[in-house]
């Protein structure tokens, strides 16, 4: 104790102030370490894209399964494709609505937008925790943010944590630090076991966590959600795009014949899908159901995305099935 | 032998004394308790790496990107 006694309280508060900048300084290291995160590398491709007319949005199962030069092939050998791919894995139409926002601050001749979906992605609420807000979540901390909280729900105590954790990089971006924790713990863990199967995105095995646990589930989803409107961000994106005479088709995204026997080849996905026609006829709003157009399971990566060999499969059926709705916009 | 243990010895009641579980320094502990530069270090140091770990029970299905 005779150590203790003699800190005196400017000695202690001299420590926490040194303390803190250790923290401080770590902030601005995790700030620039996370300078080229997946959400904002992202944003950087759409800042420099000028002149594609066509984006794709949506999560995951857009990012995998949609391929620009396969949906629309260059003019030329050395030109890019009109279509771009600005979907992002891990993400909510929250994000997607900001992902499309800065697209269309970079492109002004876009002329159609399609939009992949599975599963409930338009009709269930969008709603985050402060610990959700990790990975490609990120967005919703530094880009538009006050904008993108309009479209998603958060408790007040998670709204005071959002609020001070956008202000500190190494809690805006503690997701990044953590994920690299996490591989290095995997591969600790991986030491003389078998080899795990994986894709682009992680884990395949994993994606079955994102799907519902069985059928009876799923129908009792279905009997809420059809009587649930368009969730905030996908109507914002709807009306976006529109406000800029931008064509929107919304699509089924193509699913593994499991997902599709046990979930989509039910009454109650017929029924699901019968309403979310009527609200997205309602706003003028194309829809496309792709869900079946992929029934090799072989072209799938994991419970839910596309291998690449489906991916090329995909999107060159899609560009065939938008032709005339690309020529009618003026796409070709 | 006997040195290695008190090496051993010294090493632990170091250890102990930077965990907080005991109170006084072992002899020849190189830095005064009210030296605020080397305990603010310590903290932040203890403190960062309670922030790198501290994920693990975080949901990471998305990883590889």
């Amino acid at each position: 104790m005779e150590g203790q006694a003699n800190v005196t309280r400017a000695q202690f508060l001299a420590t926490v102030m040194v303390c803190m900048a250790v923290l401080f300084t770590a902030s601005l290291v995790v700030k620039r370490l996370t300078a080229h995160t997946v959400s904002r590398r992202l944003l950087a491709e759409a800042r420099d894209a000028s002149y594609e007319q066509i984006i794709a949005l949506g999560n995951s199962l857009m990012r995998s399964g949609f391929v620009p030069e396969a949906f629309a092939p260059p003019a030329a050998a050395q030109s890019k494709s009109p279509a771009f791919n600005l979907a992002m894995g891990a993400s909510s139409p929250a994000e997607q609505l900001l992902l499309l926002r800065a697209g269309l601050r970079a492109m002004s001749n876009v002329r159609l937008l399609l939009y992949g979906f599975y599963d409930f992605q338009l009709t269930d609420p969008v709603a985050f925790s402060s610990a959700d807000l990790i990975g490609n979540h990120d967005i919703l901390y530094y880009d538009e943010p006050e904008f993108a909280r309009r479209f998603y729900r958060m408790s007040r105590y998670d709204t005071a944590a959002f609020e001070i954790e956008r202000r500190l990089p190494m809690l805006a971006e503690r997701g990044a630090v953590w994920g690299k924790v996490e591989l290095l713990r995997r591969a600790i863990s991986q030491q003389g076991m078998p080899k795990e199967v994986r894709n682009q995105f992680g884990r395949a095995a994993d994606f079955t966590l994102l799907e519902a646990k069985s059928r009876d589930e799923f129908e009792q989803h279905c009997a809420v959600a059809s009587q649930a409107p368009l969730n905030a961000p996908v109507a914002e994106i709807i009306h976006e795009a529109q406000e800029r005479g931008i064509r929107v088709v919304f699509i089924v995204m193509p699913l593994p014949p499991r997902h599709v026997q046990l979930f989509y080849d039910t009454p109650s996905w017929t029924n699901y899908q019968q309403h979310i026609r009527q609200l997205l006829a309602a706003s003028d709003v194309a829809y496309l159901d792709a869900s079946h157009w992929i029934p090799e399971v072989t072209k799938f990566g994991d419970a839910l995305h596309l291998s690449p060999e489906g991916a090329e499969e995909f999107s060159r059926r899609l560009g065939q099935s938008c032709g005339e709705l690309r020529r009618s916009c003026g796409g070709e | 032998m006997g040195e290695a243990m008190n090496v051993l010895t010294w090493l632990t009641e170091f250890l102990e004394y930077l965990g907080g579980s005991r109170d006084n320094p072992p002899k020849g502990f190189p830095v005064a308790v009210a030296n605020p530069v080397f305990w603010g270090l310590w903290w932040g140091a203890l403190s960062l790496v309670i922030y790198i770990f501290c994920g693990q029970s975080s949901k990471f299905i998305y990883i590889d990107f």
